[in-house]
């Protein structure tokens, strides 16, 4: 009997210490105690045998507009698993979120981020294998094709690989890019020309001052100040022309908000200038640009160049008023005269440069009555040092010096 | 012979009885019970965008066209100006209908054997080269095929082919739910592996009505609620669910009796036909036989008597 009482003892025993044991491997995630039951189960009443549960906990989707700002984001993403069939798939990450801020934000592909963390990558939850453990979750490549197509099917009825996979050069078919698309493409991938506009004149909508005009010349900027698309449609949406049937809702926007694509280079809290873009009907349109106002008159040389040429960056910098701003390396010993369009004769050629540039000031015209004598009727340019060419910089259409 | 009148009406009235009763019994409760660990396909029609990848996979896995077929051919859609049938150099074949909505999306099918739970190709068969695998495919004994075609007539959904082109060894073609593919460890049909939507789902039958459910469940509004294939024909292994009502997909509408319980009906009858006829016939010989004997025996006693 007394055996008989041990040995239920130690069964009782155990069997607590085993209880207690699990009780603590289970405990529930703090996160979960305040989640309502809906979020997970589907029905009012789960039961074990019944859970119904989400498919997805979608949890703190919602939240991952607030944690994660659209600066932080990638620009461009390449998408490179099938390396070795295609080229990588340049994803416009910036501007799907753009289209993505108009619906439901990251979450429309972010679709689930834990807390606390940066958006996993589709490949931790997805597997790679088409033999799904779990055939309620796709596979990776599932995963992708429904994020994309799901919508491009329905903008472009187009379903061949080729049209997000450039397909590896050499199996590359006709008009197919085969080249890896770069950040400065409008979409990453080469975007189709668009026809430019020369001058685009607005009305503004909500009018401060009756009659007024906005002057925007989008070809100067392009071609002579040599500004890319990207430059100034930074915030622009892609469905701004990729959806033109839908009516796009105007957003009311702050003064600041409406100069933004300007005021990268322009200084628009000037209130002088203002009359470099406004103007009223009747009044005069405001004249393009002058390098001349800059108190820096371009030469005949450097009238041709774009803007790029010397002012590197966007937006464009005061550069001294020195040569050697731009021609860095420029050297007496090294230079060779024919870049300006005029080449030295022999009898030129070992002069030194303040003989004929009194003072070294280049932009000014030469004078030759260092050497030679005014009666004899030289004077440039009737009389050249030597004979005229193309200048190299306009052959190309490149910086004559650095 | 000792049978007597008693004897034939008995035997008659037994074999009434078992011609009536029989076949409703047959048709009441299916040959057949569903499997859980039946394995089946899904199809979501609304995940398909038409690629037709799996044309291309199948034909590769089933070696039926070229071994370097280029993938790129596939790309043309030109192939969907006109309704397409299996054959036998393609055991799939996608077909694309008007969109659901206005303005939306074509709606392209994917068509091929539909794996019945109670197959009528194999219950047409006279010489059982049709046979329902344990683990739900339908596949076929090219060896021991008569080459009758019974099973074309008999298919509801029109898609055993005849290699009509082979004049030596025709032999009939379908989709084999890729049996020998499906039959390696981690196997699982070539077009559901290589969809890039995922739109082809491989596992049980179960999880796959289960899954089709959940579906319809977590986007309502997207499918029509009907799986097709769950009760259809008394069901079939590959279900699809939808966005356009079915019948405007080319899937014919089929009540849920399975086709073998149709011809059951009169192939149940056959043997008790061939006991039950000759069992009569022979009652009313020796009905009639027994009658003459008693005839010319009166005869005899009369002429004894004359």
């Amino acid at each position: 009997m007394p055996r008989l009482f041990i040995a239920m003892l130690t069964i009782l025993l155990g069997a607590a210490v085993a209880e207690s044991a699990r009780g603590q491997d289970k405990k529930m995630p703090l996160a979960m105690e305040e989640l309502p039951c809906t979020f997970c189960h589907l029905c009012e009443n789960p039961t074990p045998r019944y859970l119904c549960l989400r498919r997805c906990p979608r949890t703190s989707a919602a939240s991952i507009d607030r944690k994660m700002s659209l600066k932080r984001g990638p620009d461009l993403v390449y998408l490179d698993e099938l390396e070795n069939l295609y080229l990588p798939v340049p994803f416009d990450h910036k501007g799907h979120a753009e289209m993505a801020k108009m619906t439901e934000g990251c979450a429309v592909c972010h679709h689930y981020t834990p807390e606390g963390a940066a958006h996993p990558a589709c490949i931790s939850c997805h597997e790679v294998s088409p033999k799904q453990r779990d055939m309620r979750k796709p596979s990776l490549k599932a995963a992708y094709h429904r994020q994309c197509m799901s919508c491009h099917r329905e903008w472009s009825h187009e379903t061949a690989c080729g049209v997000c996979h450039p397909p590896k050069a050499g199996g590359a078919k006709s008009g197919v890019a085969s080249r890896r698309p770069t950040k400065d493409d409008i979409v990453g991938k080469m975007h189709p020309p668009i026809p430019e506009p020369h001058t685009e004149i607005y009305e503004p909508r909500s009018k401060p001052v009756p009659g007024e005009k906005i002057i925007f010349r989008h070809k100067e900027h392009i071609h002579r100040f040599g500004l890319k698309c990207v430059d100034c449609h930074r915030e622009d949406s892609c469905s701004r022309c990729h959806e033109k049937g839908k009516e796009h809702k105007q957003q009311t926007r702050t003064l600041a908000e409406h100069h933004k694509p300007c005021s990268t280079c322009h200084n628009v809290d000037d209130k002088n200038a203002c009359d470099r873009c406004h103007w009223k009907e009747g009044e005069s349109k405001p004249k393009p640009f002058d390098h001349a106002s800059t108190g820096w008159p371009l030469s005949k040389q450097h009238v041709e160049l774009g803007c790029r040429a010397c002012h590197k960056r966007v937006p464009f910098h005061k550069l001294a008023r020195k040569c050697d701003a731009c021609h860095g390396d420029w050297k007496p010993d090294t230079f060779d005269h024919a870049v300006t369009g005029q080449v030295l004769d022999e009898n030129h050629e070992e002069a030194d440069c303040a003989n004929c540039h009194a003072n070294r000031k280049f932009d000014a015209p030469p004078k030759c009555d260092e050497c030679h004598d005014e009666d004899d009727g030289i004077a440039f340019p009737a009389k050249r040092p030597g004979p005229e060419v193309i200048p190299s910089h306009r052959k190309n259409d490149k910086s004559t010096g650095g | 012979m000792n049978t007597n009148r008693r004897g034939f009406l008995k035997i008659a009235a037994t074999a009434g009885v078992a011609a009536v009763a029989g076949p409703s019994d047959a048709r009441a409760a299916p040959v057949r019970r569903i499997s859980d660990d039946w394995l089946g396909m899904l199809t979501d029609i609304s995940l398909c965008i038409g690629c037709r990848k799996c044309e291309w996979a199948c034909r590769k896995a089933n070696e039926l066209g070229p071994p370097d077929e280029p993938i790129q051919d596939y790309e043309d859609m030109s192939v969907f100006k006109h309704h397409r049938r299996t054959d036998a150099k393609n055991y799939t074949v996608v077909n694309r209908y008007p969109p659901a909505t206005p303005g939306g999306n074509p709606v392209d099918v994917k068509k091929q054997c539909m794996h019945c739970n109670e197959p009528a190709c194999a219950s047409a068969c006279l010489v059982a080269a049709f046979r329902k695998t344990p683990e739900a495919p339908v596949i076929y004994n090219e060896s021991v095929c008569i080459g009758c075609r019974y099973c074309m007539v008999a298919c509801p959904f029109t898609i055993p082919a005849y290699s009509y082109d082979d004049p030596f060894t025709p032999a009939i073609k379908k989709c084999t739910m890729c049996f020998d593919r499906i039959s390696k460890e981690g196997g699982i049909p070539a077009c559901a592996e290589i969809c890039p939507e995922g739109a082809i789902s491989f596992g049980k039958r179960k999880d796959l009505i289960a899954l089709a459910r959940d579906k319809m469940r977590d986007k309502p509004g997207r499918y029509v609620d009907h799986i097709y294939g769950e009760h259809e024909v008394g069901g079939t292994c590959w279900l699809y669910i939808s966005p356009k009502p079915f019948a405007e997909l080319g899937f014919p509408e089929l009540d849920t009796i399975p086709r073998p319980a149709l011809t059951k009906t009169f192939l149940s009858a056959v043997p008790l036909v061939l006991i039950a006829w000759p069992a009569l016939l022979m009652g009313a010989h020796a009905f009639t036989r027994r009658q003459e004997e008693l005839g010319k025996d009166d005869k005899a006693k009369h002429s004894e008597k004359d």
